[in-house]
């Protein structure tokens, strides 16, 4: 016997009316909530007066983590004018050698263990600066966090990733591996 | 009859996978839904207002839909619902891949390199809308 059509509409409209309270309700409590808006938020970036004070928590896949630094491009290019930074391209090593920003170290975090060495003799006074495409890739962050762990206390993230630099320095990128310099 | 029992046996096994990818793919985004948000707003199709209520409800909706397919209760109205979202992850995909774009699918992970759209992405969505179009006809009888 068909199934009467309007009672499947009548189901439909209570799955979706459920779908809509409990979403909505669990976003409303979720740490890695949608923010609901007509813009999209813009990227949240630490100020310089605080840059290298005590700096704010964020949140890394759910999970607070221990102070790792989000800085912006302009903050980046400081820290490489001074001279105070350690690149670390988090991607896969495919996508480091197509384009890196210049001075980047490939390090791919999906394979980090394999680097044990190298990490282990990174300079601790300079800012140790990660990234990968930029939104919503968080391999970066996710880098980031580990060589926070492993008590490295200059660390930072650069959100915007390899995408953000195109943006800003047009064709400056570098090709080909940096990697032991 | 042998013939009988084993349609109910395809139609089980059908059932419970199509079930079983929708609340795996569900349950991924739910647990980060503003990485899901630039997932779906890397497909350059919604604005900003709609990604973000597309972020919240549809990984629920995902999830919510394949608890009622594998139970059984409302199956026709549960599977037609995913059937539409089936249908609508293949033009999206298809989209994207015809305009160029060199975006993460977005399908059953949401953060990392992920999936890349592809030829691959678009038969894999196709194949998901045949076999819901099948679980829809058989909820009908």
């Amino acid at each position: 016997m068909k199934k009467n059509s309007s009672e499947i509409g009548k189901q439909i409209l209570i799955i979706l009316f459920l779908t809509f309270l409990v979403s909505f309700c669990v976003n409303f409590i979720h740490p890695r909530g949608v923010t609901i808006s007509f813009q999209k938020p813009p990227l949240q970036f630490v100020s310089d007066s605080v840059f290298a004070e005590t700096l704010p928590q964020v949140s890394i896949g759910g999970e607070e983590t221990q102070e790792v630094t989000v800085i912006s491009y302009e903050q980046l290019i400081r820290l490489l004018k001074e001279k105070e930074i350690q690149l670390i391209d988090a991607r896969s090593k495919e996508g480091y050698l197509e384009g890196h920003i210049p001075g980047a170290i490939n390090i791919p975090y999906e394979q980090y263990f394999d680097y044990e060495e190298q990490i282990s003799n990174f300079p601790e006074d300079k800012w140790l600066v990660c990234y990968c495409d930029g939104p919503p890739c968080e391999l970066g962050a996710q880098m980031a966090e580990e060589l926070k762990l492993r008590d490295f206390k200059k660390v930072a993230v650069y959100r915007g990733g390899i995408n953000d630099w195109k943006q800003h320095a047009s064709l400056a990128v570098s090709e080909g591996s940096e990697n032991g310099k | 009859m042998e013939n009988r029992s084993a349609l109910k046996v395809f139609d089980w096994v059908l059932r419970m996978v199509v079930a079983g990818i929708f609340i795996y793919a569900g349950v991924i985004k739910i647990l980060n839904p503003a990485s899901f948000a630039d997932q779906v707003d890397n497909y350059r199709i919604l604005p900003y207002f709609l990604v973000a209520i597309t972020a919240v409800v549809l990984p629920w909706l995902e999830v919510i839909c394949g608890i009622l397919l594998l139970t059984g209760r409302w199956r026709a109205a549960s599977s037609l619902i995913l059937l539409g979202l089936s249908f609508i992850f293949v033009l999206a995909v298809a989209s994207a891949m015809i305009r160029g774009l060199d975006i993460n699918c977005g399908c059953f992970s949401v953060e990392g390199e992920g999936e890349k759209i592809g030829a691959s992405k678009v038969i894999e969505d196709v194949l998901l809308f045949a076999a819901n179009f099948v679980l829809f006809r058989r909820s009908l009888k």
